[in-house]
């Protein structure tokens, strides 16, 4: 897909293009760009689990456990 | 004080889908802006971002996120307009509901912007996300450019901007 849509909002009128050669290198760049910040996402959150289970480890208890201890 | 909200354009994306949305020549004669959009992508992932540019400049943003994916809480930092886009593993017929304002757009100060959005899936991922972020730059804005940060935005997917007046 490299269709882009244009909206002139001086004219209401919309229209489809073709991107151009630096669009698409942008858009390739915002793509890995994306792609990196999710691979953040998601090694922090594997971080933070894996954390929270080595906790748990340390104080002998359960996620479960956990839980009730904090209710 | 009157306040009024006006629709400037809906886009909706027709069948074969597309790479984005731009819009172009956005007057200049309102006090705030507003994207709404609800967008799915082709993407093959858990999640996907909408990606937002004003002015087609991609640089000197900043902003902090708290985000929720349904099994986790996280907050994170970045350098780009971001809120959750629904990717072609969730759910069919599922479209994510993101909102973007925008307060002062054509001052000559930097602009701020919160956006909040949430995918929908019928299972346990699903994402939610508030930010708060600021374009470093003092031009009006006039051109707003909505991605799927490189992916097809698919067929049914809409984006609309709205002029905000406040009297």
């Amino acid at each position: 897909m490299s269709k882009v849509i244009e909206v002139d909002c001086s004219t209401g009128i919309s229209t489809e293009r073709d991107m151009t050669e630096a669009e698409l290198a942008a858009q390739a760049a915002m793509q890995a760009q994306a792609e990196e910040a999710r691979a953040a996402e998601e090694a922090d959150k594997a971080a933070k689990e894996i954390a929270k289970a080595e906790l748990l480890v340390k104080l002998g208890i359960t996620a479960d456990e956990a839980k009730l201890l904090l209710s | 004080m009157t306040i009024a909200m006006q629709p400037i354009y809906t886009q909706t994306v027709g069948a074969g889908g597309t790479t984005g949305v731009n819009f172009l020549n956005i007057p200049q004669t309102f006090t705030d802006l507003q994207i709404v959009v609800s967008m799915r992508t082709a993407f093959a992932a858990n999640y996907q971002y909408i990606q937002v540019f004003f002015n087609n400049n991609g640089s000197n943003y900043s902003a902090t996120s708290l985000n929720g994916s349904g099994t986790a809480v996280f907050t994170n930092r970045n350098t780009q307009i971001e809120a959750g886009a629904v990717s072609a593993t969730a759910t069919s017929n599922t479209f994510s509901s993101v909102s973007i304002y925008i307060p002062n757009y054509t001052s000559a100060n930097f602009k701020s912007y919160i956006a909040d959005g949430v995918t929908e899936n019928n299972a346990t991922a699903g994402y939610q996300s508030l930010t708060a972020g600021l374009w470093r730059d003092t031009s009006a804005i006039n051109r707003i450019d909505v991605s799927g940060a490189g992916q097809t935005i698919v067929q049914n997917s809409t984006v609309t901007l709205y002029g905000i007046t406040k009297g």
